[in-house]
């Protein structure tokens, strides 16, 4: 699942950047946040508390720098 | 090599390889978004259309509002590098001039410079007419036929930062080594595409990355009658 939304994401960039595309870019974006959903789905099922706090931790922090970030360029 | 300082040593690879050049893409996308703001202020609505429809041939004059008024523009002369053009329609503007020497525009009397200049765009002040190579006509022919958006580009960067990141923070349980080996090689990917056919021009500029951006938006501002013919190039090598 993993490898699909990455390959989709690639995909995705590759036709938005070529051509202008803003659609392209949306499903980037929704490919993106799927990917982190997936990330932390997966982070929840690790037994160790102290790493599933670490790992969850670690991509929520990603998704805030990454939601700060498109949004401050797109607004 | 000791367990823990080949573990260091990865951390560190993996430090400068990934994290250090990821927030650098946040700070850049944070910056364009300021910049963005910072462009919003000037009351000026509607340039970007305007010059798109004369680019198309739909309109021979420029179109635009400041301040709430529409402003029809049209170019009566060129002498000395400074061009003037005269408001054929709406009120609160008599006179608009254009100075092709710095790239200034004045609203009557009144000095509109949008963006300061940096350090990095006057790097092309000292080029010479005959040291203009390919580089600069392929970039300035890729803004002119493709009018590329250059959010784009940061957006795109970001979510490959992002997808780096996450995939490192989940493969963390095989490894560090894994996980900078996948993210090494999602990188060269991501390089491998960036250099094809289609992104080959993008790359020409990418030294100039933020001033360019900044040209997008002068582009609400500037309008030269060169501009279906390198409208940049005659505003910076005539500097």
């Amino acid at each position: 699942m993993f490898s699909i939304l990455v390959f989709l994401i690639i995909v995705f960039s590759i036709i938005s950047i070529s051509f202008q595309n803003y659609t392209m870019i949306i499903l980037a974006l929704f490919a993106t946040f799927l990917l982190i959903g997936f990330a932390i789905n997966k982070a929840k099922k690790i037994n160790d508390k102290k790493e599933k706090n670490m790992r969850i931790g670690l991509i929520i922090l990603l998704t805030i720098f990454f939601v700060v970030s498109i949004v401050s360029i797109w607004k | 090599m000791k367990k823990s300082r080949m573990k260091f040593l990865i951390f560190i690879l993996c430090f400068l390889g990934i994290v250090a050049p990821t927030l650098q893409v946040y700070a850049e996308g944070y910056s364009i978004g300021k910049i963005k703001e910072e462009n919003s202020n000037y009351g000026i609505k509607n340039y970007k259309e305007s010059i798109k429809k004369i680019k198309d041939g739909i309109q021979t004059d420029i179109e635009f509002e400041f301040d709430n008024n529409l402003v029809k523009i049209k170019k009566i002369a060129n002498k000395n590098g400074v061009e003037d053009y005269t408001v054929i329609e709406g009120d609160t503007i008599n006179y608009i001039k254009h100075y092709t020497k710095n790239g200034s525009i004045e609203l009557n009397g009144k000095a509109l410079e949008i963006v300061e200049r940096t350090e990095k765009l006057k790097d092309y002040v000292n080029v010479g007419g005959g040291d203009i190579g390919t580089l600069n006509q392929h970039e300035y022919n890729y803004i002119n036929t493709h009018y590329i958006d250059l959010r784009l580009d940061t957006t795109i960067e970001i979510i490959t930062t992002t997808v780096l990141g996450t995939i490192i923070s989940i493969k963390c349980s095989v490894g560090f080594g894994v996980a900078f080996t996948i993210a090494t090689g999602i990188k060269a990917l991501a390089d491998l595409w960036k250099n094809s056919n289609a992104i080959f021009l993008k790359r020409h500029i990418s030294h100039h990355y933020r001033d360019h951006w900044k040209y997008l938006y002068h582009d609400f501002y500037y309008y030269d009658s060169a501009y279906k013919n390198l409208a940049h190039y005659e505003l910076i090598y005539k500097s």
